[in-house]
């Protein structure tokens, strides 16, 4: 498990990283000194020591591997209009839901919950599920902070506009990044999924199984060629009667974003951080 | 609503002919600037005519255009009742076209509740709220397309979001029927049935918690109360509905009421919707209360084989006491024939026609139990009392037998093959 849970933090900072000095290694445009994240970034971050002795491991983890200083590079091309503090901490729960004008936070325990259902599923998909679950987390925690501090009008359930928003940011760094983030959150939601019956339904969230294939299909919407295992076969693991729509369901999302979250994103720092070395080692070791 | 069809049929073999014509848009005639037409397209099967009728009779789309009218799209769009082969109503946007089929209607009056039967439902409330909460949902649709509105979740959420906060913003009666007629097909109607969790729409409980929880976070939650005391929407979920109420008014004022014409809305809240007339709603509960007694018969030829002639026995409505034989009735190649309106749980019908130049004859086998030898005249018209003992010029043919469908008040056959 140790070894696991290491992996994903190794992956995600990599991933991170990798970006992070691909960015820094780009000469300074005219006039600029520091690397872009550090000036005029609204993103603060912070480590909240545990409490449970057990998430103690995971806590030097993060912490050494710099994962939030790696995110905070990531966001760097927002230009927010106020500040956004990120930060790992201990909930009491796998999940502290944003809040207006709150922190992200991303949790222990579910960064605990994940290596633990990964753990049960089919090793090969081992580090794939962590990476790609954690990665889908942090940018998911995001894209509700986003709605509310750049006051998006959000139609549909806020749950599933945040989901279909982390897929869009997701496929826009490579196939080999996309592939792998979008494989390991399908496989995380599969892997947890539960029966869902009567009053269940009320739950503001969707099924694990709908958000499994939400990922998919804006996944194969946007990037049909990379993603076209989703619909060979003759059990396809996208339903043709959905795949048939998601071109669209993704055009939708970029379309939103284009015109909502584009005007807050400097353009000329977002190409750097799309043209970076996106590649994630082979095994996520 | 569906009682007035009874009337209806009664008129139809006369208009059934100039049914056929290219149907034309009409506009509502109180407000011309309005670019919503509308139009009843006549249907191709001959068993979605009542509902045909009874849609126009109700005014649905001249309603729903007027009711609709405060909304500035960008061009035309315009709304249709049709045929669709299948159980639907969709938007279009090749088209610019909301449609809803005379199949969903004739299912939603099937599913929904029957006097005597334990529901929080009334039909009337279930069969016009869910009929314009549906066509609500498309508009949603069509607002998302022709206003090109951002959707960062599903769409098909989004429309059901559209179709109810618009509701909330009419007067209190008309707000509760189309948020109940909406409870109604999401919670029984569509949540029947294991969920298709790949499916773009949320599961039919889903959308029905959504709406509930819409409208107790609404100014109008006292309209709904009932549910909440209830229990039906759960207090976890309904804890946080103030706020999905305020997402959606606000992405409401952001991104489609800048155009919407504030003095015209205003005229159109003040008004009174969705009312059955006196009549309509005496009709509506005569038919609830009594069992269908009636049904009317039709046969279509959509086979190769030509010149059909068609016999039965039936239970005439005048004196159901005695069976009569029937014939012969000419089915037009390709086309539909009205035979009339009967009594009784079952008919027998006997049919011949030519294909190619081969006589064809539908007779049931002698092995057939349930089957009805009956007297005919072979080559005259005749109505005849039932009988196997033959007069002169009369020959002996096996009927077979045909159940009708107690819930069903229109009965077609259909000749494929």
């Amino acid at each position: 498990m140790a070894v696991s849970i290491k992996s994903t933090v190794v992956l995600a900072s990599i991933y991170l990283a990798a970006h992070a000095s691909a960015a820094i290694a780009q000469p300074p445009p005219a006039g600029q000194s520091a690397p872009p994240a550090a000036q005029g970034s609204q993103i603060e971050i912070a480590y909240v020591p545990p409490s449970n002795r057990n998430f103690q491991p995971i806590y030097d983890r993060v912490k050494n591997r710099k994962v939030l200083e790696d995110l905070q590079q990531f966001l760097a091309p927002l230009r927010l209009p106020r500040k956004l503090t990120v930060k790992i901490e201990q909930c009491g729960a796998p999940s502290r839901p944003y809040q207006p004008q709150g922190p992200v936070t991303i949790c222990y325990e579910l960064i605990d919950q994940i290596e633990k259902v990964a753990a049960k599923g089919d090793p090969k998909l081992r580090q794939p599920m962590i990476a790609g679950a954690f990665i889908q987390v942090v940018v998911y925690e995001v894209a509700h902070a986003m709605f509310d501090i750049l006051q998006i009008p959000v139609w549909g359930r806020a749950g599933d506009a945040a989901d279909r928003l982390a897929a869009l940011v997701m496929l826009q760094f490579g196939e080999d990044l996309a592939l792998r983030t979008i494989r390991g959150t399908a496989a995380f939601f599969l892997a947890s999924k539960k029966t869902w019956t009567g009053s269940a339904f009320a739950d503001a969230n969707s099924p694990e199984e709908q958000r499994y294939y939400n990922y998919l299909c804006i996944a194969f919407g946007g990037s049909p060629i990379s993603f076209d295992f989703l619909v060979s076969g003759n059990e396809p693991l996208l339903p043709l009667p959905r795949a048939r729509r998601c071109y669209w369901e993704y055009q939708q999302v970029r379309m939103a974003f284009n015109l909502r979250i584009m005007p807050f994103v400097d353009p000329d720092l977002l190409v750097k951080i799309r043209s970076a070395d996106w590649l994630l080692p082979a095994d996520g070791r | 609503m569906r009682s007035i069809a009874r009337v209806a049929t009664l008129t139809l073999a006369l208009t059934w002919t100039a049914l056929w014509c290219q149907p034309s848009f009409a506009q509502p005639p109180s407000d011309q600037a309005s670019k919503i037409q509308f139009s009843y397209i006549p249907p191709k099967s001959l068993k979605y005519l009542p509902v045909f009728n009874r849609v126009q009779q109700f005014k649905l789309l001249e309603q729903l255009s007027e009711f609709l009218s405060p909304l500035r799209m960008p061009h035309k769009f315009s709304m249709v009742t049709i045929e669709c082969g299948f159980v639907n109503a969709q938007y279009q946007p090749s088209k610019w076209r909301i449609e809803l089929c005379y199949e969903y209607v004739e299912a939603l009056e099937r599913v929904a509740p029957k006097l005597g039967q334990p529901s929080e439902f009334t039909f009337e409330e279930v069969v016009v709220g869910g009929l314009v909460g549906v066509l609500l949902h498309e508009l949603g649709h069509a607002a998302v397309d022709m206003l090109n509105i951002p959707v960062f979740g599903r769409e098909e959420d989004a429309a059901d979001e559209i179709s109810t906060f618009i509701a909330l913003q009419f007067n209190p009666e008309v707000a509760r029927t189309i948020v109940r007629g909406n409870a109604y097909v999401y919670k029984v109607w569509y949540g029947f049935g294991a969920p298709a969790f790949f499916d773009e729409h949320g599961t039919g409980l889903q959308r029905y918690y959504n709406s509930l929880c819409i409208a107790h976070g609404s100014e109008r939650a006292d309209l709904f109360k009932d549910f909440i005391d209830k229990g039906e929407l759960p207090r976890e979920r309904a804890a946080g509905c103030r706020r999905e109420y305020q997402q959606v008014r606000s992405a409401f004022e952001k991104t489609i009421l800048p155009f919407i014409d504030r003095e015209q809305m205003k005229r159109v809240q003040a008004k009174e919707w969705l009312k059955l007339t006196p009549q309509q709603l005496a009709l509506l509960k005569q038919q609830q209360q009594a069992p269908r007694e009636t049904y009317t018969f039709a046969v279509c030829n959509q086979s190769p084989v030509t010149r059909m002639s068609f016999a039965l026995m039936v239970q005439l409505v005048e004196d159901p006491q005695r069976w009569q034989a029937l014939g012969w009735y000419s089915i037009p190649d390709n086309g539909c024939e009205l035979i009339g309106t009967f009594r009784g749980d079952r008919l027998f019908w006997y049919a011949e026609a030519l294909r190619g130049k081969d006589r064809v004859v539908w007779s049931a086998p002698d092995t057939d139990q349930t089957a009805s030898k009956q007297c005919i005249h072979p080559s005259n018209a005749f109505q005849l009392p039932a009988s196997n003992r033959c007069q002169s010029g009369q020959v002996l043919v096996n009927f077979r037998r045909w159940e009708i469908d107690p819930t069903l008040s229109n009965v077609t056959v259909n000749f494929t093959k």
